[in-house]
């Protein structure tokens, strides 16, 4: 009831921040526009348009969950609102996850308009959609939740700026963590526990690369196949992210749970 | 849910509004920094249904213990109750409402979607909390305002918002941290006029306050804090002395050309253009200097007594003459008895 | 002792080592989530007593931790569905090996260049972090050197990986170098490796390593003869301009110098050769050992010098005559006592041969120390003829000669001090003293009495202190 309370009251806030508005305006923009770089690319437009949509979309839930979420509970404690909700007979487990699922609420409405708005777009142009691409979308929300919480959880212990970049970094990070492992392959034969090692760090990575299933969705909805990753696949990658979503958000609360304010 | 939004005493195991004990905070600001002690063992008992002043000069500690109350900080030592609750359980916030100095607000909300908002949160249900809303904003004189976004509130209007979230469930403990500083005297007398209903509707109100004259108007009980330590705590009546320190006369028909030498009795003497002023530091040597000014043919027009006043008694007791002024900002703060006496026609 | 051996049994142990530890992941992997689990169920336990804060703590490390270990049981699901990058090359290597079944390889193999960066759009894409692009492009080009399963082509993908290299990071002076190292490895037309380190010097015009890399590139002989005077003259060119840079280290202007000034005589610039290599010999202040060998290349090159000083005279005779001159004694007759000095016999004390006929003049000196080498690559191919004939050494040079060209038929190309020894005809019956004196039945050429190195280098000495009695 106090979660559901604090999710509305930060969803009202992020809706009636303007940040919100332009991300999903520039989101839409960039939707739109893909279909003049998709004329560009002779005989391919489907596709291009296709990357692009979901590329925009990725992009722009990921800047709304950075950039509203790392300053949601620095501004509290700034602006001194925390004192008014936490004096009130609210636990701070409470408030860490009336903050999340309220970002999470923004960044699924917004998914949810913009996917509307891609589909919508590919329906009009006649460019081909398929279970794949919602698959893609669905992925795209989940990685959504880890960076959301991630978001949280910097913005539980540092200032906003700093979160904004630990999160962006980690967002764009995420991506390529598999790198670590073939940094690691490069050298397995000159020093194959640096590899053992390398693998080791990167399974403990937020490997957000797993909910990129992009490329995979393209191609399989131009090649006409249903989906794009099987279903144990996809549950994999569903237990994945709640899992390391959880992680993150108990990390946050158990750095907020005796934090001074 | 509803029943904590009415104010009752039952299910209050304890008969002290506040009760702590040898509550400490010490704040470790990293690796760094020296470790700075804000509260130490704090021993303090707030009855039922009193209006307690909490006071101190700023970085006294005063904040700190608050936060504590209300579960905003944690005590690195002791313990703290409300109304029998343990403060570091949540559940013991239900019984107190608390405004914090300087109280902000989600600024895009207006001021019924805030109390809305505050009235959930302390699991009030819907009607109750329509119902406790538009009394509050009535009450506090925000109905005009209450639907513009508080972004666009003044500090008194905040101020007086955050009175109103704090006692919404209508909690039998409230506890204001420095409700009036920064407030013009119109914004002061409203809230002194809130408190004041409050203790007439026999709750507990707990505040914090560095301005001496709003407290010796309307608690009952104080306690005063200097440097992390309680120095005092009781009945305003118990800590003054009541004894009178000045008294300054004031007679017309006297210039200091025609006025009589006072050296022995007067700490000084001065004319302001149209009245002759002698100030002394008893009542015997007021009467003898009242007799040696109608003597000389001056007409007395005021005699003012001076008690010790909070201030002086902050000065006393911390033995500190810089503790006071730093104490009050308000020059005008010190009790003044006025003794007026009818002018005597010549 | 052998600092080496012990850092690779040091790096033996430490794999071992960590085999040993990486063998207990799995292990290791439930150790944890039953400690987690243990722990969890603890704190909750203590969650009524009076230590909360302890509680809470443990309560959700432990629950992070069986989160994070549940998390990384489906990362490895995950992974073992669409594998690394390393697993896509080994697919794609399979793919190629199959496609080169159907396809022309060089076909295949051309294909591959579709999908190399070009500079200027990396730059935009990496957003003007051009260096990281540069690393990554370093990285990948250093994977593509290692790994086999880009076959052929190596020097054509590189030098495009390279060029974008230096595009995005013109500065990279150690990459650029180590690039160009790969590069003429890979190709053996130096010239076209030259291209690259130009293209870098460009950007680096004050560095010293780059055209001192550039003039190593032709410190090898090349396998043509002919183009020896041209790499000569490159190399030289590149040492010069190294040598000229302010950052060139002291120590190595030495040894950069005897480089030099030996091709510089390969390059036909004997006078300067000359100089370089008497100024090594002499000055007191260098190595005795290193001061010994420049004064022995020196005797050879002012042997040279000398003989083609005479030629010159003859040349200079016949102009004024008509005539060739019958003897050298008749050469030097113009020239003053000391001048005709001079040239009475080569640095190394051999006389001068002179040819009337043709008024070519040589100095023996050289032609003896040619001969040695000669006769020594001589021996060592008898050796191998040996091998490949139970034992018996060659009838005649002659056979030896057509064993030599039969072994370097085909893709077998023979090495720069081959051609250097028998030309580019590789003909080894040809003796720089005009007929070998070759035994069959030993299967050794025979020298004469006064080939021999003791009589060759007999002055070496002297030269060191030749400035002194000169002065």
């Amino acid at each position: 009831m106090i979660v559901a309370t604090l999710a509305l009251n930060t969803f009202r806030e992020a809706v009636r921040d303007k940040i919100l508005y332009v991300l999903m305006i520039f989101g839409v923009l960039m939707i739109l526009v893909s279909r003049a770089i998709g004329f560009v690319s002779i005989g391919s437009e489907a596709k291009v348009m296709t990357d692009l949509g979901l590329t925009s979309i990725w992009i722009f839930s990921g800047m709304v969950s950075i950039f509203i979420g790392t300053g949601l509970i620095y501004k509290e404690i700034d602006k001194c609102t925390i004192y008014t909700i936490l004096s009130k007979p609210t636990e701070r487990w409470q408030f860490i996850a009336g903050k999340y699922f309220g970002l999470l609420l923004t960044t699924f409405v917004n998914i949810t308009i913009l996917s509307a708005a891609f589909l919508g777009y590919l329906w009009i142009c006649n460019a081909g959609i398929s279970l794949a691409l919602i698959q893609a979308l669905v992925l795209t929300f989940i990685e959504m939740m880890i960076v959301t919480a991630i978001a949280i959880f910097f913005s539980s212990a540092s200032t906003p700026i700093l979160s904004a970049i630990f999160t962006t970094i980690i967002f764009f990070a995420g991506q390529m963590t598999k790198w670590v492992v073939d940094l690691g392959s490069s050298v397995k034969d000159t020093a194959p526990w640096v590899g053992k090692l390398l693998y080791g760090v990167y399974l403990f990575m937020p490997n957000l690369h797993n909910f990129n299933v992009r490329s995979e969705a393209v191609l399989a909805t131009h090649d006409s196949l249903a989906i794009a990753i099987s279903a144990s696949e996809m549950w994999s990658c569903a237990i994945y992210g709640f899992s390391y979503t959880l992680a993150l958000l108990l990390a946050a609360h158990l750095m907020f749970s005796r934090r001074n304010l | 849910m509803g029943k904590l939004g009415t104010n009752s005493e039952e299910g209050l195991t304890d008969d002290a509004a506040i009760r702590t004990s040898g509550l400490g905070i010490v704040y470790n600001p990293g690796l760094f920094a020296a470790k700075k002690v804000g509260l130490s063992g704090l021993d303090m008992v707030v009855p039922r249904g009193s209006t307690f002043g909490y006071l101190g000069q700023n970085g006294a500690g005063k904040t700190s213990t608050i936060k504590i109350l209300v579960g905003l900080q944690f005590q690195t030592s002791g313990e703290a109750w409300i109304n029998g609750g343990n403060v570091l359980d949540a559940k013991s916030r239900r019984s107190v409402g608390f405004m914090p100095e300087n109280p902000y607000f989600y600024e895009y909300l207006n001021a019924r979607e805030a109390l809305d908002f505050y009235g959930k949160l302390s699991g009030m249900d819907r009607a109750s909390r329509t119902r406790r809303a538009e009394e509050l904003i009535s009450e506090f004189g925000l109905g005009h305002a209450k639907d513009t976004p508080l972004r666009n509130y003044s500090k008194g209007m905040r101020q007086r918002l955050g009175l109103a979230q704090a006692i919404i469930h209508d909690p039998p403990l409230v506890i204001l941290d420095e409700p009036m500083s920064g407030l013009d005297p119109l914004g002061r007398r409203d809230i002194r006029n809130v408190i004041l209903r409050l203790r007439d509707k026999g709750r507990t109100v707990f505040f914090s306050s560095h301005i001496l004259s709003d407290v010796e108007e309307i608690c009952d009980r104080v306690c005063v804090l200097n440097q992390g330590r309680k120095i005092a705590e009781g009945p305003l009546s118990t800590l003054l002395t009541g004894k009178v320190l000045e008294v300054k006369l004031s007679v017309s028909g006297l210039t200091p050309e025609t006025a009589p030498k006072l050296e022995n009795l007067a700490i000084r003497a001065w004319h302001d253009g149209l009245l002759y002023h002698v100030q002394v530091d008893s009542d015997e040597k007021a009467q003898l200097a009242k007799a040696k000014l109608e003597q000389a043919g001056g007409v007395l027009r005021s005699m003012e007594q001076h008690k010790e006043s909070l201030e002086e008694y902050f000065v006393r007791v911390t033995g500190d003459p810089g503790a006071a002024s730093a104490l009050s900002p308000n020059p005008g703060g010190a009790i003044v008895e006025k003794i007026t006496e009818a002018t005597q026609k010549s | 002792m052998f600092p080496l051996c012990v850092g690779i049994s040091d790096a033996q142990e430490k794999l071992v080592f960590w085999d040993n530890l990486f063998q207990l992941a799995y292990p290791a992997y439930f150790a944890a989530f039953g400690l987690s689990a243990v722990v969890m169920v603890l704190a909750v336990l203590q969650a009524r007593s009076a230590v909360r804060r302890r509680s809470i703590v443990l309560f959700h490390g432990s629950l992070i931790l069986l989160l994070m270990l549940c998390a990384l049981s489906h990362q490895t699901a995950i992974d073992t569905n669409r594998g690394f990058i390393g697993d896509r090359e080994k697919r794609y290597d399979k793919l190629m090996s199959e496609l080169e079944k159907r396809m022309d390889k060089e076909e295949v193999l051309r294909s591959q260049y579709l999908y190399m960066p070009v500079g200027d759009s990396l730059a935009y894409m990496t957003l003007g972090n051009t260096a990281i692009a540069a690393d990554y492009l370093w990285l990948t080009s250093t994977q593509y050197v290692a790994t086999s399963f880009h076959r052929g082509h190596k020097f054509e993908m590189l030098s495009r990986f390279y060029n974008a290299m230096i595009n995005m990071e013109p500065h990279w002076i150690d990459a650029e170098v180590n690039a160009g190292k790969v590069l003429s490895a890979l190709e053996p037309n130096r010239f076209s490796v030259e291209q690259y380190y130009i293209r870098a010097i460009v950007n680096n015009p004050d560095d010293w390593r780059l055209p001192y890399a550039a003039g190593r590139l032709f410190v090898v002989p090349p396998m043509n003869l002919d183009d020896r005077p041209l790499y000569a003259d490159r190399g030289v060119g590149w040492f010069k301009l190294a040598l000229s840079r302010k950052s060139f280290p002291p120590d190595m202007v030495n040894s950069t110098t005897k480089l030099m000034a030996l091709m510089s005589a390969e390059a036909g610039y004997l006078e300067a050769a000359d100089a370089m290599l008497f100024q090594q010999a002499t000055d007191e202040s260098g190595d005795r050992h290193l001061r010994e060998i420049a004064a022995r290349d020196w005797m050879n090159v002012h042997s040279i010098r000398l003989a083609k000083d005479l030629e010159n005279l003859a040349a200079a005779y016949k102009e004024q005559t008509g005539s060739v001159a019958p003897d050298i004694a008749t050469l030097l007759k113009p020239l003053s006592p000391e001048a005709a000095a001079e040239f009475k016999e080569d640095a190394f004390g051999y006389p001068f041969d002179y040819e009337p006929a043709t008024g070519k003049v040589a100095s023996r000196g050289v032609k003896v120390r040619k001969a040695m080498t000669v006769a020594n690559m001589i021996h060592t191919l008898i050796g191998n003829y040996r091998a490949a004939h139970q034992g018996n050494p060659p009838p005649t040079l002659e056979d030896l000669r057509q064993f030599l060209h039969v072994y370097y038929s085909g893709n077998n190309q023979p090495g720069p001090a081959m051609t250097e020894a028998f030309g580019n005809d590789l003909n080894p019956v040809r003796s720089p003293l005009g007929q070998w004196n070759y035994d069959a039945a030993t299967g050794t050429i025979v020298l004469p009495e006064w080939c021999n190195a003791t009589q060759l280098y007999a002055k070496a000495d002297a030269v060191l202190d030749l400035k002194k009695t000169k002065q």
